[in-house]
């Protein structure tokens, strides 16, 4: 056993080129099903989490999956925005209350989310340093955000204009960081929280402007009459608000009517999200609400039905490379006839024989596992950056 | 000597259990000296009421503030208690505008004035143009609803409400509570009105244009001036003042508090009485109820 070892041994260490290619084919072979299992399942899992947690989600009617994605991943899903007034309704109807998500605005590619404190409470999201936002102009960080750009407490992030919103003008908003969440593994790590009314700023439904009735300078005013003044388009806009200019900051229209992306509602008891669900599905209310665990669920479901036809393929492919491995094994013995003789004229039996030639085999299947094993090992490891980058 | 090494080790177990017992009963104390619901408001009003209607369920903050709460601007510590707080009441109608600028929870808000919110007052502001939008006015609401007696009533609701929905065991408690606020706002609501409405279209002044949900309410027209009690208006002011008591019947002027004697005596000379009204958005020496029984007191003599 240690002699069939040793020749064979020697033989593929010998013949490396070919031995390497050999257990590369079987590694890839071996490590990509399993690999792939592994970020389904661990996406599953991750992405089951967030929606389980989430009891119920409220959005205009349309395409229930954008709803979700775009409330629970933030993803850039164009959603028709709902108004405050909804969010309203809904919670005067005391069967809970409502979070309300409003997106589509980023800062340095990271997505901003405009919500309300209730967002973290609901979360249970606690802060590896800083402190929640104050007031207008503040905003909180994701921990991947602040680690990747090199943020901390007390710097400054602008938000970058978007036409998505684009009612009245976007002006970008230097935001003060007040604080850092601490990691959570779900994408809060990679968004910036900020008061929606901070988001509402940013669209350019309100906004902060030179005190036009104190301003020296006359060509501020084109028009002052009955009270009525008509500034001229030199007004100076705020981009940041800070303790001397927050006074100036004002909406424009009824806050009712602002716009809304989704909202998270958390319900007081099964019941109440019985009854509510209730209501919706009898059209009392007009907005879609839907449950995230079905919706992801139904979403999973297609990415199984996905990863069943590459099952397939690689079921094909497994069995093509071990055909090609049986052929190559089998010119092997070929070329190697003369080899095979000298081994028996110096008195090696056939059974001997057979027993280096399998010896190779093995040795170079446990390599290909072993391989596939450490593969598997270091991509579980960096599962979750990717699931967190690429899918979530 | 065994016995010894037995009352020792009797007493290192004792000990030992009394040790590690007591931090847990200390924290325990702690914890339930903390489990009163923190109950935030933005005006004396609001505070009084939920005092007179919470009693010692619950622990009401109201900060302390020089001026008028409606216009205050909190510092970080202030608005850290108003996250923290698990019931936040506003009084709504605009007030205190500063709870539009900051960071607070949406769930532990509450509007005292819904039940009232289609007889808020609309207050026009300064109509201005600029950017893309164009011509707009930044529209308010007149704020010191709680003149009214029937909104007070209806403020004490929403509070008593928004306290059950926070602790429902306490229901009958805040429920008795209530009761008595109403029976005592009803009687303020009946004599309010039986003072006003002796006189057919009673026109008064008012120093400050506070005084506008108490003008609703009893059917007082009222003219309004934006003058100091502890200010002398200037000559101006008064020519302004006497021109208008040519083209009004009122004959006395609402006061937010005691003008200084020159005032009141000018006022006097002119024949218009003074009658202190005071609106009490902030802290003060009375409860809400005590504080509009003696503006009631001061209304009945400024017009007899």
């Amino acid at each position: 056993m240690k002699n069939s070892f040793y020749l064979a041994f020697q033989y593929i260490w010998y013949h490396k080129i070919r031995t390497l290619i050999l257990v590369a084919s079987i590694t890839i072979i071996i490590f990509i099903p399993n690999g792939l299992e592994k970020l389904i399942t661990e996406s599953e899992v991750r992405m089951m989490d967030r929606a389980a947690t989430t009891p119920l989600i409220v959005g205009e009617k349309g395409s229930s999956t954008d709803l979700v994605i775009n409330s629970l991943y933030f993803q850039d899903e164009k959603l028709e925005p709902i108004s405050m007034a909804e969010v309203n309704e809904l919670n005067s109807l005391g069967f809970g209350y409502c979070i309300p998500i409003l997106t589509g605005f980023n800062a340095r590619s990271y997505p901003i989310v405009g919500t309300t404190l209730d967002y973290l409470k609901f979360r249970n999201i606690s802060f590896s340093e800083g402190k929640k936002m104050a007031s207008l102009g503040d905003c909180i960080l994701g921990y991947n955000v602040a680690e990747e750009l090199n943020l901390k407490t007390g710097d400054h992030i602008i938000s970058s204009p978007e036409s998505f919103f684009d009612f009245a003008g976007v002006y970008p908003l230097k935001m003060k960081i007040t604080g850092i969440l601490n990691p959570t593994n779900t994408p809060d790590d990679r968004a910036i929280f900020t008061d929606i009314k901070n988001t509402w700023i940013i669209m350019g439904i309100g906004h902060g402007h030179q005190d036009l009735a104190d301003e020296s300078d006359p060509t501020l005013v084109m028009d002052n009459e009955d009270g009525v003044v008509t500034a001229t388009a030199k007004v100076f806009m705020y981009n940041e608000i800070t303790d001397k200019n927050k006074d100036s900051f004002h909406f424009h229209g009824q806050q009712q009517d602002f716009p809304v992306s989704s909202m998270l509602f958390v319900p007081k008891d099964e019941k109440s999200l019985t009854i509510l669900r209730g209501r919706f599905e009898s059209g009392e209310i007009e907005t879609q609400a839907v449950v995230p665990q079905q919706v992801v669920r139904n979403l999973l479901n297609s990415i199984f039905r996905i990863k069943q036809i590459f099952d397939g393929v690689f079921i094909a492919v497994g069995f093509a490379t071990l055909l090609i491995f049986i052929l190559i094994m089998t010119l092997t013995i070929r070329l190697r006839k003369d080899e095979i003789n000298t081994l028996e004229i110096i008195g090696s039996s056939r059974f001997k024989v057979a027993g280096i030639l399998s010896m190779e085999i093995a040795i170079m299947f446990i390599a290909s596992l072993a391989f596939a094993f450490i593969l598997y090992f270091v991509s579980g490891y960096y599962v979750n950056t990717f699931i967190e980058k690429f899918i979530l | 000597m065994r016995g010894t090494s037995s009352s020792v080790l009797f007493l290192l177990i004792i000990s030992w259990i009394i040790f590690s017992c007591s931090p847990d009963k200390k924290s325990n104390q702690q914890k339930e000296g903390n489990t009163k619901p923190f109950v935030a408001v933005v005006n004396y009003p609001l505070y009084s009421l939920t005092d007179m209607i919470g009693g010692d369920r619950i622990e009401v903050f109201f900060p302390e503030i020089e001026g008028d709460p409606a216009y205050w601007q909190p510092d970080e510590a202030s608005i850290e208690k108003f996250q923290d707080a698990d019931l936040i009441l506003l009084n709504g109608a605009d007030y205190a505008k500063w709870t539009g600028t900051v960071s607070l929870p949406a769930s532990t808000q509450v509007n005292t004035s819904k039940f009232f919110s289609h007889r808020l007052i609309e207050m026009k502001g300064e109509v201005h143009s600029h950017g893309p939008e164009g011509e707009h006015s930044h529209t308010g609401y007149a704020f010191t609803t709680w003149l009214d007696m029937k909104n007070a009533a209806l403020h004490a609701e929403a509070i008593k409400e928004a306290l059950i929905n926070l602790i429902p065991d306490e229901k009958d408690f805040f429920n008795v509570n209530y009761i008595k606020i109403i029976d005592k706002l009803n009687k303020l609501d009946s004599q309010l009105a039986e003072i006003t409405g002796t006189t057919d279209e009673l026109e008064l002044f008012a120093s400050h244009p506070v005084y506008q949900y108490l003008g609703k309410g009893y059917d007082i027209s009222i003219i309004s001036y934006h003058w100091e009690p502890d200010q002398m208006p200037f000559d101006e002011s008064w020519k302004e003042f006497e021109n208008e008591l040519d083209h009004h019947s009122a004959r006395a002027m609402f006061w937010e508090d005691e003008p200084l004697p020159e005032i009141s005596g000018k006022l006097e000379s002119m024949g218009v009485k003074v009658v202190v009204f005071m609106p009490g958005g902030n802290r003060n020496e009375f409860d809400f109820i005590s504080l509009m029984a003696k503006n009631v007191e001061n209304l009945k003599k400024g017009l007899n």
